[in-house]
């Protein structure tokens, strides 16, 4: 682990100019922050394909931009820039809501049904929080992931979304009051 | 609330992400879209050194190129008018609906038993009720619906569940509660290649539909890759029928409508509580 946080740690003050062919760079991006890209998306689009597709244009991206990328930023910041970016633009885009309206059926079962049936070995309790945080709407949601579930302060995340910090903290604030109605009245229904 | 939020990551991956990776097959895929379009990019040097007159002969070429295209895609518009009329329509189902009353079946492309979906809609009132028989990995399930005053009621009495959430019309439109034979912009893609397939209008549940057989685009995404048989209402674009063919002939019956009503009266006190 510590290994690999200091490999991290050399990858991330590399330069533009380094000697390593974009190539490497990108498979190195990928194995890195690849799941962490997917699973960011998933939290945006809640569909495992469209999650998989953004991801892979994301990294694209990446390969496109690498000369451009400077060590002012770390790199999981700016992989997860280009992330976030993507994400909201597929949101907005028509084939999103096709998707989404096309694979509900598929969707309803998955969250409705099996969620009930099978909530003792899915661990219940943690399905529920996580189905309750991935439910609030985009503004909310995204600070609640990039703080409790990717571990971002609060500064980070201002940077991140660009956004002022106090906007951050007031959505924090709103998000965790929507989340307490949600997990209370979740939990006083059982 | 912190306490509860505390090991969100663990919490996330142990459940809703837990199926969520970055395959070694979508890395794959990103490095031969790179290495492709890195190719594309890499020019001998002569190019550069002549670029102003090759971009000059490009442009006079792509200026014939473009008028001729012009030319032949006017003479496709009109040759295909009727089908892109077609694709249109099953992209647009909502548009000429106000009732309908039927039942079908359809079943999920990974599984061989068929669901039954009986439903009453009223989209100008905003009212629609459904009677759901449902096959799941553990039997058949029953599902009612009822979409009243802004409120979807969501009740399984197999496995006792129910649930209640406000949609506004086009959130229920949205929200794919209606079911597969509104889905026809799912299927669009069958047909993009207008070359591959033919139809004709035939008459059936006293409505005229479009009957629909070609085959499926090379690439394709549904379980059968081959042939298709698709059946859509030619007023709304309602589905009626899909069935898909593997190269030996063998059929998957996607959609089966049984009977159908489509803008007819509905009175409004069918949309009661089960």
């Amino acid at each position: 682990m510590l290994e690999k946080k200091h490999n991290m740690h050399q990858r991330e003050q590399m330069s533009s100019t380094d000697p390593l062919e974009k190539e490497e760079r990108l498979i190195w991006l990928m194995d890195e922050y690849g799941k962490s890209v997917v699973r960011l998306a998933y939290t945006y689009v809640r569909h495992k394909q469209t999650a998989e597709d953004i991801a892979q244009d994301v990294f694209i991206k990446c390969y496109e931009n690498i000369d451009n990328f400077r060590n002012e930023a770390s790199y999981k910041t700016w992989v997860y820039r280009i992330t976030v970016n993507r994400c909201k633009d597929v949101l907005k885009s028509w084939s999103y809501k096709n998707i989404l309206f096309a694979d509900f059926l598929s969707f309803k079962r998955d969250t409705k049904e099996q969620s009930v049936e099978k909530q003792i070995l899915l661990n219940e309790e943690n399905r529920f929080i996580s189905e309750q945080v991935i439910s609030l709407s985009v503004p909310l949601r995204e600070v609640i992931i990039l703080y409790y579930y990717e571990g971002l302060s609060q500064h980070e995340i201002a940077e991140l979304l660009e956004l002022n910090e106090n906007t951050v903290k007031s959505r924090m604030h709103r998000a965790r009051q929507k989340l307490k109605k949600l997990l209370d009245g979740g939990d006083g229904n059982g | 609330m912190d306490e509860k939020l505390k090991n969100l990551d663990e919490k996330m991956n142990g459940t809703i992400l837990k199926e969520i990776n970055f395959s070694e097959e979508q890395k794959q895929k990103v490095l031969k879209q790179i290495n492709y379009s890195g190719k594309k990019r890499k020019s001998p040097w002569f190019v550069h050194k002549y670029i102003p007159a090759i971009i000059s002969v490009v442009m006079i070429i792509l200026f014939f190129i473009g008028m001729k295209s012009l030319m032949i895609n006017q003479s496709v518009s009109a040759q295909y008018r009727d089908k892109k009329e077609i694709v249109e329509r099953l992209s647009q189902t909502f548009k000429p609906v106000h009732t309908v009353v039927g039942q079908f079946e359809n079943r999920m492309s990974d599984g061989d038993k068929a669901n039954t979906i009986t439903f009453t809609l009223n989209l100008d009132k905003e009212l629609y009720k459904s009677s759901e028989k449902v096959w799941t990995e553990d039997g058949y399930q029953t599902i009612n619906i009822l979409w009243k005053d802004g409120k979807l009621i969501y009740k399984n009495s197999t496995i006792g569940i129910s649930d209640e959430k406000n949609l506004t019309k086009q959130e229920f439109i949205e929200s794919g509660y209606l079911g597969s034979i509104f889905e026809g912009r799912k299927y669009i893609s069958l047909l993009e290649n207008y070359n591959n397939w033919k139809y004709k209008e035939v008459e059936r549940f006293g409505r005229v539909l479009y009957q629909i057989e070609g085959k499926q685009p090379d690439n394709t995404h549904f379980p059968k890759k081959d042939a298709f048989a698709l059946t859509v209402d030619k007023e709304t674009g309602i589905i009626l029928y899909l069935a898909l063919y593997d190269q030996n002939g063998a059929s998957k019956v996607i959609i089966d409508t049984i009977d159908i009503w489509i803008n007819k009266e509905v009175p409004d006190d069918v949309f009661q509580l089960f």
